[in-house]
This record gives C-alpha cells, structure tokens and sequence, in this order.
C-alpha cells in the first residue's frame, strides 16, 4: 500500500479549505433484505458536509444515522443515490476517511503508540517515523506517559482518545464519528467533548457525529441534522449560532439558544418518531 | 489472579501503613495455610497407603510407597527408566510436533473460508467422534511397530485438539477489528497479519498445553499396542510380572514428564505475551 498523493500533500503542512462539500450524500436511500421482506432504513436522505465544517446527526433509535455513517464510511452501497467527495462520485471505501465507533476496536496485542501507528503502517511509513508521528498524536491527546500501555491497561476515556488518535494520525478530510462518547459517564464525556473541539482547531477536519444525546449535538456541532424514523427520513436541517465561544461547553448549554435549539430538536424527533 | 500492592513512598499516612502491612501479612498467612492444606493432604495419602498396604489389601496388589521409592530408586540407578522415558519422549516429540503443525496450519486455512468449513464440518466432527485407539491395530498394518506408529497415534491424538480449537477461532475473529482494517485501507494480507495471526496465536498456545499431555496419552497407548520400549511398555511389562511398584513409577514418571512440558510451554506463552502484549484468551474446546 502506498501512501496517497493527497496524503503526501497534507503530510507537508498544506491544508487549504476546499469550496465543494467535502462530502456528499445525494438522495440516499439505503434497504436491508430482512425475513419479512425488503426493509428501508434509510429514504432519500441528502446531505452536504462542507470543508471543516461539524455536523451533527441525531434522532431516535433505530432512524437509520449510524446506517447513513456506514453509507457514508464506504461500508455500505445504497440502493439509490450518490455519495460523493469532494464532488467526485464515489463507491467503496475511500482513503480519506476516518471512522471512529462506538465500540474501540484497538489491537488488544498492540500497545498505544503502535495501536495509533496502526494506519500509518498500513499505508506504508517506515517504523521509525510512523512511532514518531505517532507519539506526537498520542502527547497532543494527553497519553504522552502511557506510549507503552496496553488496551486492558487504559479506562474508557483513554481507549477512546486513543482510537481518535488513530484515526486523525493520517490527517483524514472527512472524520465520522458514530456515537464516539456513548460509553462514557456524563463527566468523562464532557472532557472528551472538549477535547475533541481543541484537537479539531489544531487540525480543522470535516466532521459527522452521529449521537442520540441532543445536547451533545447542539453543543458540538455547527449544524444539527435530524432524522425521524423509521424508515429514516430528514426532518430538520437547522445551523446552531451560539453567542458564546465553543470552548466553554457548559457555559453553552445555560445559553437562551440552547434550550431553543433544544426544544425545536426534540419536537422534531419525537412529533415524527412516535409513527413507528 | 495475584493482586500487588507496592508502596510509592512513606507519605501514606501511619494508619494506612499499618493496615497495608496487616493486610499483605493476612495475604502471607492465607498462602502458607494453603500449602499447609497440600502437604497435609498429600502425606495423608501416603500414610493410609503405607499403613494398609500388606495390612487391608494384599502388598503385591497395592504396593506401597515405600516399594515404589525403592523401585524408582533401582530404576533411576540402573538408567532402565531413563532410556525408557527417553523413548517415549521422542514418540511424543515427534508426534505433538506433527500433529500441532499439521492441526494449526489446516484449522487456520480452513476456518478463514466459512463454505469450506461448513462443507467439511460433519467430516471433520465424525472424524473426531473415533475412538483413536481403535486405530491402534490398523497403524500396525500400516507403519509397523516401530517408533512411526507410535509418533503417528500420538500425533492423531494431538491434531484435533488443536485443530478445532484454532478452527473456531479464527471463525470467531473479532469482526469489528477486520472492518477497522478495512476502514483504514487494510489488503487481504494486512488483515490477516494483523487480525488474524495475533489471534490465533492465543489459541495456539493454550490449544499446545491441552494437547500435550493428549499426545503423551497417544503415544503411551501406541506402546500398549506393541512394544519393546517406552513408558508404556515399563508399565505393561511390569503389571505381567505383578510388580505394581513398577506401573506406580512408570505413572509417576509419565506424570513429572506431562507436567514439566506444561510449564515449559506455559514458559514460552508468558514470553511471547510479554513481548507482544497481553493476547486475549481464545475460548477451548477440548
């Protein structure tokens, strides 16, 4: 595997702002064969995420957003649609995405820095180098001391920071992310909050979050999508203004906006959810 | 599972010193009374055995510990049970070896394909439903009495274990960690270096100490069939003669021998962990 041009680009310092979204999704519908027939998770769905620009997607279980991450990701084709980057038709899995889940998938035989190095080794980096950037990534997210820890030695929260790492090691344009903080206490979750906001001002990446904690969406992201379901229609497409800087997350949340946005989310999802 | 507990440094405060000290001072304690429980146990045996032999069963029946010592003593001395064990060894050697290589090369290139597992499963489950003794005449016929029977019978024995454990191994490979491969850009042959060798790995080794003492097993059973050699013919030899305290010391050795391999093998396992990391345990299937 050979390292991509645009990888190579990136890896020099040079990361402009692109003017076409970065990602697209063009009325994408997504169905699953199931015993009882043909089943739409997904319907006609269109979103544009554009260059650095964090997006939220939220709505209730089972409305199809992590099917639309993994349509999204490359994991899944649609059955109708196009999914485009950077204006460019796309089928399959594509070099310049990350994906962070839920669920930490490290190498549980692999320490942290080598569980980070991980993509760098798999697009070629000699070893030396991939460990080097590798432990930067690992000392910008706080776990400069734990270099040689292994999965079963770390909590939750550094699991996860450490799967992050992974992930944003290769400078990825586009970082989808599908309920990243889901397994964390409400405290642990803030911090992580509020480092993922300060690792993304230092390396602005095109971002899709996918949570069902409304608050977390509004607080994040720079624009909240809805979904109501099932099958998984677009209910609300709203940009979040906030008066107050982002990196005070609670300070956010006691802002007038907050509960605004809060409650024409939550009619959203719940006026449209109660169907299913 | 062995808990630690180090003291940093004295700035824990007198009280919590004290009651650390209690507490690793108990942890001694409950040690000592657990081996004192072992030797207890063990030398209650052996007195009853000692005690009743030629008393409520007839010595020539059930030996005693004593006779068996001294046999072991004369065996020892006259290097008739080394070169014996020496044997038997080697049929194991040689049969583990094969057996080990042959089960985990197929169970691994086997369980990657799911339509070739699930077109060779119920072969592969009758095959490991025979008796593998009853193939211990038919081995005769065709390898002979020497050592390649007994090599071949033991490493039959030690093939499936380690076979069926690698097999549904790799088929219960973690899925997620293939698809994060496959995120990251990952080919075929990163996936299976990185997922699926480590993993198999795990299972190999605790696959190994169960199969060890089962190729032992095959190759005592090949000296059973026919012999003029090993562990196994000491034991047969000396029971038509009624000398029990030969069986008991042709057991004992068998014993020392299954055991000191486990812990050779647990030995390497810990090496390996430690340089690669801790390996998540594979479920068994003995």
């Amino acid at each position: 595997m050979t390292e991509t041009a645009e990888w190579r680009r990136q890896k020099d310092g040079e990361d402009v702002a692109t003017p076409e979204p970065v990602l697209g999704l063009e009325s994408v519908s997504v169905r699953y064969v199931t015993s009882s027939g043909l089943n739409t998770a997904v319907a006609d769905v269109t979103v544009e995420v554009r260059s650095r620009e964090f997006v939220s997607i939220v709505g209730p279980s089972g409305c199809g957003k992590s099917t639309l991450l993994h349509v999204a990701a490359g994991l899944i084709q649609p059955a109708a649609g196009k999914v485009t980057y950077l204006g460019q038709a796309w089928g399959g899995l594509h070099p310049d995405v990350g994906y962070v889940t839920q669920k930490d998938t490290l190498l549980p035989w692999r320490n942290v820095v080598d569980n980070i190095a991980l993509p760098l080794q798999l697009k070629g980096v000699r070893r030396g180098e991939r460990r080097k950037i590798a432990g930067d990534m690992a000392a910008s997210l706080g776990l400069g001391n734990d270099l040689k820890q292994f999965p079963n030695q770390l909590s939750g929260g550094m699991r996860q920071r450490v799967q992050l790492g992974r992930t944003l090691v290769t400078r990825p344009k586009l970082l989808l992310m599908d309920e990243p903080f889901g397994a964390l206490d409400a405290y642990l979750r803030l911090r992580m909050q509020e480092l993922l906001l300060s690792i993304l001002r230092e390396h602005p990446v095109s971002t899709v979050f996918v949570t069902h904690d409304l608050g977390e969406a509004i607080t994040l992201a720079d624009r909240v999508i809805a979904l109501t379901g099932s099958p998984g229609r677009l209910a609300l497409d709203c940009a979040i203004e906030t008066s107050t800087e982002r990196d005070d997350l609670m300070a956010i949340r006691s802002t007038p906006e907050f509960s605004e946005y809060q409650s024409r989310l939550w009619e959203t999802i719940s006026s449209e959810g109660g169907q299913k | 599972m062995t808990m630690e507990i180090t003291v940093a440094d004295t700035a824990a405060p007198p009280d919590a010193q004290v009651a650390l000290r209690r507490l690793s001072r108990r942890r001694r304690l409950r040690r000592i009374y657990i081996w004192l429980g072992r030797v207890i146990i063990l030398a209650a045996v052996l007195i009853t055995w000692q005690l009743t032999s030629g008393h409520l069963f007839p010595a020539f029946i059930m030996s005693s510990p004593a006779q068996v010592w001294d046999k072991l003593y004369d065996w020892l001395g006259s290097g008739y049970i080394l070169d014996n064990a020496g044997v038997t060894l080697e049929e194991t050697f040689i049969g583990f070896t094969l057996g080990t290589s042959i089960g985990a090369a197929a169970g691994f290139l086997i369980g990657l394909s799911r339509s070739v597992s699930d077109v060779l499963s119920p072969f592969i489950n009758a095959l490991y439903a025979v008796p593998k003794i009853m193939l211990g005449p038919l081995f005769v016929v065709w390898f002979g009495i020497d050592l390649p029977m007994k090599a071949v019978l033991s490493g039959l024995f030690a093939v499936f274990i380690v076979f069926y454990n690698i097999w549904t191994g790799v088929q219960e490979v973690d899925k997620d960690l293939v698809e994060m491969f496959r995120v990251m850009g990952g080919s075929r042959w990163a996936i299976l270096r990185g997922v699926y060798f480590p993993s198999a790995l795990s299972w190999l080794f605790n696959s190994l100490r169960l199969a060890f003492p089962v190729a032992l097993i095959g190759a005592t059973v090949g000296e059973f069939v026919a012999s003029s050699k090993g562990l196994g013919y000491v034991a047969t030899n000396a029971a038509t003669q009624a000398d029990t305290a030969g069986v008991f010391v042709a057991i004992i050795v068998v014993t020392i021998v299954a055991v000191a391999m486990d812990q050779l093998i647990v030995l390497v396992q810990r090496m390996v962990n430690r340089r690669s990391g801790k390996t998540e345990g594979g479920r068994l299937v003995i």
